[in-house]
């Protein structure tokens, strides 16, 4: 039943095609964003690719310990045998009939699925592998397919329990020093950690290895990019309307450049440091264009270094914070009932928790690396975008096409991943654009108070805190806190006005009508 | 869905409080537990390396950390119903409730009380007037000084105001909520030197929470100009100010309502920051010098306290919707 949806899909992508390419009145810019979406998606990913089977290789050439010559080879081939690879699998999917249609198509499903397990067991935790083993292979196992269905309730229940209630004896046990050297953690550690003192760590890369390059070969997501394309010129026709979304834009890929180029930008290295007295504090000059601080530091330096972490911190921590948020919402919106409970009332808790002293404690307890600072804000930032997409989610399920998907046969899953996510979306971008506004405010006031990597890579919060305790404000040092400021107001300004104009496009309601 | 609306009125304001109870049950847990399993003892400010074991036990037992987890649960649950949240550490015994509840509880409630007040009236009435002037100059220029006040970064605002009105122009106090040493002549007088104090902090509060309250008005006035009885007014020959006013505004702050109940936790971890740059002697700056001071009884009772007060918040936001909007029916 799959397959039909999927044929009509791509039936839809196909006579819009030469319909779009006649069309020769488009103004330039159109046609930029049109190439540049095909561009994008022709040409890197192989590029991608690319780099990917030759770190590959290069890992293969470290574990045997080849010499060059022999390495160089070994190499190349590997990069040739991932272009056939390539060319072979796209040939089989767009040109030959769809692999999906035959038996290879439904192994090679189950092979990705085990991926993800060999994944979870190797990188997460043993135990949560486990819980997701049963419930992808065994919730139904064959032999046991006639059972009543009680007799299956109870099957499914003893076995996730006694793992469930294994994770909490073993954390309860296991805590402590003492506990943690009598009985070391089995259940809650991942497989990586235990077989790390024989040496064999390294086979724990084998999940991603194979997951990742079939993954991103599959003609699925080929052509669902395929067809994107189209769907990305229009919005771009209605985005590019907006004044204040170009603006945005500016600004954004501004600050973008500066973060990328950062070191070809700054005249000395962020921790260039001098030791002379007469090198400290300094105003204004041709030499140091804002400036220097109180460890003779050049602060412009600073200040664009700055942009790297900021945009990392908030790049990361909304992606993240929208991932944990949209899945809680789609599985509490669409299956309801006692699921939608419990997990609306942790949602409760969690937003009923004052962000920023819990930031601060967290912090606190859990030392302040910079990853920490990331964990920290994606924790307690999800639970608006859950709300959202629950309600969203829950709107969506009651609609027609959901219940003719359910007439056809398609399963929950199917139907979660291939119709409610799609239609939700535009919520999840936008909710994701928010969220690194929030997240670079979030780590500008964190890192301000003191708290997070104060000594290492500067961002503009650390800098700002620096030249509070450097006493800027009393000394008149302008040059000092005013620029961070002003770069942070920027960026969250230039994503404001992106998602503000966003929202116009894709909330038709919001719209200006046109005459 | 369907059987969903067929529960009363009464049901569902049953199952709201029920909602409630065990969502701030699991907040209690989950305060109690934050403290005990995070790496890093509870008493470490208490006890010093060169300290004799038999004083570590005496301080242990003084505070009852010598007994099991579960029992320390039974008693903190117990402990809470009387009202008792424990010694503060860096204030010398000091009970909890004292150390929140004596003075910082009312700097916090008058500091955000008034700036929420002010933001709200100026952002419904800025909401409501760009909407009916959409996209022309007032529309887009309010829109993009909401925006800036909206992604502008508190603490930075704050110390700009400190530095340009407390420094250069010496208009604004540099720190505290009153003037140290001096003895005032009347209320009046107290008066008044609270709320010079209180400009700086409020001006970047207002400003911070007025961006997003505006932008919620105006698209939901924005949604409210597409219905049908917008148009019916119009066609009455109502006065455009009275359909404003009278039909969209008050239509409109409906979803104010929810907004601003599930934005307090939020909004008052916001004056965090503002408090500790303004020095104002209120919750958010006990906050900050409790971490610094690792000192866990105020924490937990700073928490608590939040927390309660966002639980209950929701819970009033619903009831209150209920009442408001006669079309909701549970």
């Amino acid at each position: 039943m799959n397959r039909k949806i999927e044929n009509t899909e791509q039936e839809q992508g196909i006579p819009s095609t030469p319909e779009i390419d006649k069309d020769s009145s488009k103004p330039l810019h159109v046609r930029i964003v049109f190439f540049g979406t095909i561009f994008l998606l022709v040409l890197t990913t192989p590029l991608l690719l690319d780099v990917f089977f030759s770190s590959f290789g290069m890992w293969i050439v470290n574990i045997a310990g080849l010499d060059y010559y022999l390495s160089l080879i070994v190499v190349t081939s590997i990069r040739v045998l991932g272009v056939v690879l390539l060319i072979m699998i796209i040939w089989g999917g767009f040109l030959g009939a769809p692999v999906y249609y035959r038996r290879f198509g439904s192994i090679l499903t189950k092979f990705l699925l085990i991926c993800i397990g060999l994944i979870l067991l190797f990188c997460i935790n043993l135990a949560f592998s486990l819980i997701y083993i049963f419930l992808i292979f065994l919730w139904t196992p064959k032999p046991f397919i006639h059972w009543p269905k009680k007799k299956l309730l109870i099957y499914r229940g003893v076995i996730l329990g006694t793992l469930l209630i294994g994770i909490i004896v073993e954390s309860i046990v296991s805590s402590g020093i003492i506990g943690s050297i009598l009985f070391p953690p089995i259940l809650t550690n991942s497989l990586s950690n235990l077989l790390r003192p024989y040496g064999l760590a390294p086979i724990c890369l084998i999940g991603l290895v194979i997951f990742i390059p079939i993954y991103a070969l599959l003609p699925r997501i080929w052509r669902s990019f395929w067809n994107a394309r189209i769907r990305i010129e229009n919005f771009w026709i209605e985005y590019s309307r907006d004044f204040m979304g170009i603006l945005g834009l500016i600004l954004i890929g501004s600050i973008i450049i500066l973060a990328v180029f950062a070191p070809w930008i700054a005249p000395y290295h962020w921790s260039q440091g001098s030791l002379n007295l007469e090198d400290l504090y300094l105003p204004p000059s041709p030499l140091h264009i804002l400036g220097t601080n109180a460890r003779g530091e050049d602060i412009f330096s600073r200040v664009i270094y700055g942009s790297q972490i900021s945009l990392i911190v908030g790049f990361t921590a909304s992606v993240i914070a929208v991932t944990l948020g949209t899945l809680v919402g789609l599985i509490a919106g669409y299956f309801g009932g006692i699921v939608d409970s419990v997990l609306m009332r942790v949602t409760d808790v969690f937003l009923s928790l004052p962000t920023l002293p819990l930031m601060l404690i967290f912090l606190q307890l859990f030392g302040q690396g910079l990853h920490n600072v990331i964990i920290v804000i994606a924790i307690l930032g999800w639970t608006g975008t859950a709300r959202m997409v629950r309600s969203e989610t829950l709107s969506l399920r009651e609609r027609p096409l959901t219940e003719a998907a359910h007439a056809i046969g398609a399963k929950d899953s199917y139907i979660i991943v291939k119709h409610i996510l799609p239609n939700t979306l535009p919520l999840i971008l936008a909710n994701v654009i928010l969220g690194v506004v929030n997240a670079i405010l979030a780590e500008a006031g964190i890192t301000f108070l003191g708290f997070g990597d104060i000594h290492g890579e500067p961002s503009w919060g650390i800098v700002l805190h620096w030249a509070t305790r450097g006493a800027a404000l009393v000394s008149g040092a302008w040059w000092w806190f005013i620029p961070p400021g002003v770069l942070i107001l920027v960026t969250t300004l230039g994503f404001a006005f992106i998602s503000h104009s966003a929202d116009k496009v894709v909330n038709p309601r919001l719209r200006r009508r046109r005459k | 869905m369907s059987e969903k609306k067929a529960v009363g009125t009464r049901q569902y304001i049953a199952t709201r409080v029920a909602q409630t109870i065990v969502v701030w049950f699991g907040i209690i847990t989950l305060n109690f537990f934050i403290f005990r399993i995070m790496p890093g003892d509870p008493r470490g400010t208490l006890i010093a390396e060169h300290m004799p074991p038999e004083v570590i036990q005496a301080i242990a037992i003084r505070f009852g950390l010598d007994q099991p987890i579960a029992t320390q649960f039974v008693l903190y649950i117990v402990n809470l119903f009387r009202g008792d949240l424990g010694e503060s550490f860096s204030h010398y015994g000091q009970p909890v409730i004292e150390t929140i509840f004596a003075f910082r509880f009312w700097n916090t409630v008058i500091l955000m009380g008034t700036s929420i007040l002010i933001a709200l009236i100026v952002a419904i009435i800025m909401g409501v007037i760009a909407a009916s002037r959409r996209d022309r100059a007032i529309d887009v220029g309010s829109t993009t000084v909401f925006l800036v006040a909206y992604s502008m970064p508190v603490f930075w605002l704050g110390l700009m105001i400190l530095y340009y009105f407390g420094f250069i122009l010496r208009v604004i106090p540099l720190a505290g909520t009153i003037t140290r040493g001096i003895v005032h002549v009347n209320i009046f007088h107290y008066v008044a030197d609270y709320l010079w104090h209180m400009t700086g902090p409020l001006v970047v509060l207002t400003l911070s929470f007025i961006g997003g309250f505006y932008l919620i008005m105006r698209d939901s006035v924005l949604d409210i100009f597409t219905q049908d009885y917008i148009l019916a007014a119009r066609a009455k020959g109502l006065k455009e100010r009275a359909i404003l006013f009278g039909h969209a505004m008050r239509n409109a702050m409906l979803p104010m309502v929810s907004v601003i109940a599930v934005n307090m936790p939020f909004l008052i971890s916001g004056a965090t920051i503002t408090e500790t740059v303004f020095s104002w002697s209120g919750l958010g700056l006990l906050t900050y010098n409790s971490v610094v001071a690792n000192d866990w009884p105020v924490l937990q009772g700073i928490f608590l306290f939040l927390a309660t007060v966002a639980v209950l918040s929701n819970f009033v936001a619903d009831i209150l919707y209920l009442y408001l909007d006669p079309r909701i029916r549970y």
